[in-house]
């Protein structure tokens, strides 16, 4: 009789562990499925480059070929460094740093993320720098040039 | 030698009067949304580049897929991933001209209708299109404003079971052009 209850409860606290540890598996997931769904997109600054080039070259690589450039660049976190030719602020909240390309026509278009200010950030043109962004295509076109975009960019440091 | 150097400075000179008839920008917005069962999807490029020929009428857009920025990076994975196949379709363009170009005024400034007809490229597909706008000249720049409708069937994007996306896809776009100099 006593060997019976103690059976009993012995399962009772087997059951209640298991729905103890269910219940932990299922909270985990869900709240891992829960900050997935609602992951932003975090700021490139931290993020190591998949590649290191230079404007130069990543511009005649798209120059070069286009499609093998795509499956070599696109997508991708990439660190330039090159010789700053431009700001252009089309908008109140868009910045582009335009980056010298491989020759006179051709350049590597570097839109700044929204943490950007270029009124704190001093950027000389003429001087070399290094910028992180994403690889989001290339353009080209008879009158308007060459360019290899860039999106999220964050400045890495200036070349000394 | 002489006709050589007249031969030039004509080429020269075309392709100068060629240039100033174009109006650009490589900063276009294109921004989009969809009703979705789950949750709306936004998503807006700032890199798109635009060129308008005021002479023609001509009309050229081209758009980096993977230049669309959502709030939530899953969106944005799913839509180059699952949706639009950004790797293998790069880029959409859209080719075709104003075709009411002679009723704008493009040396008074004004807000003009303008009417775009063409063919729109998407996920590899391309369809013809028409669409109404405005465009607003503003001390030598010109504004393009639009509000179009695309269908996903129609470019063959494939629509997700779980999160079902309405079919049509309300297309807004922005841009400044400045002239080509």
């Amino acid at each position: 009789m006593l060997d019976r209850s103690w059976r009993a409860k012995r399962l009772s606290m087997k059951k209640s562990r298991i729905v103890l540890i269910v219940s932990l598996i299922l909270l985990t997931g869900i709240l891992y499925v829960y900050r997935e769904y609602n992951r932003g997109n975090k700021t490139l600054s931290e993020v190591e480059p998949a590649v290191k080039i230079s404007a130069h070259e990543l511009s005649a690589s798209f120059a070069q070929s286009d499609s093998l450039a795509n499956l070599k660049f696109l997508g991708k976190i990439i660190e330039i460094e090159g010789i700053v030719k431009n700001i252009e602020m089309p908008d109140s909240n868009i910045s582009v740093i335009v980056v010298s390309g491989n020759n006179e026509m051709s350049s590597v278009r570097c839109t700044m993320d929204s943490s950007f200010n270029n009124k704190s950030i001093q950027i000389d043109i003429g001087s070399p720098y290094t910028i992180k962004g994403i690889c989001t295509g290339y353009n080209t076109d008879e009158l308007l040039g060459s360019d290899v975009l860039m999106n999220r960019c964050v400045m890495v440091n200036r070349k000394q | 030698m002489k006709c050589v150097l007249i031969c030039i400075s004509i080429l020269l000179i075309a392709n100068l009067a060629k240039a100033q008839n174009k109006f650009f920008t490589k900063s276009g917005k294109i921004a989009f949304y969809s009703k979705a069962k789950l949750e709306d999807i936004e998503a807006v490029n700032k890199t798109a580049v635009a060129i308008l020929d005021i002479q023609t009428g001509e009309i050229q857009f081209s758009v980096p897929m993977k230049g669309f920025e959502f709030r939530k990076a899953l969106m944005q994975e799913h839509f180059n991933e699952n949706y639009i196949e950004s790797d293998k379709y790069p880029k959409s363009d859209f080719k075709g001209s104003i075709i009411n170009n002679s009723e704008i005024d493009f040396k008074k400034n004004g807000t003009y209708t303008a009417k775009a007809r063409g063919k729109l490229t998407i996920h590899g597909v391309t369809n013809d299109i028409e669409a109404e706008g405005k465009i607003i000249v503003s001390d030598a720049k010109l504004t393009l404003n639009t509000v179009f409708n695309v269908s996903v069937q129609e470019y063959k994007i494939k629509n997700d079971k779980i999160n079902n996306i309405s079919d049509n896809i309300k297309v807004t776009v922005d841009c400044l052009l400045d002239p080509l100099p």
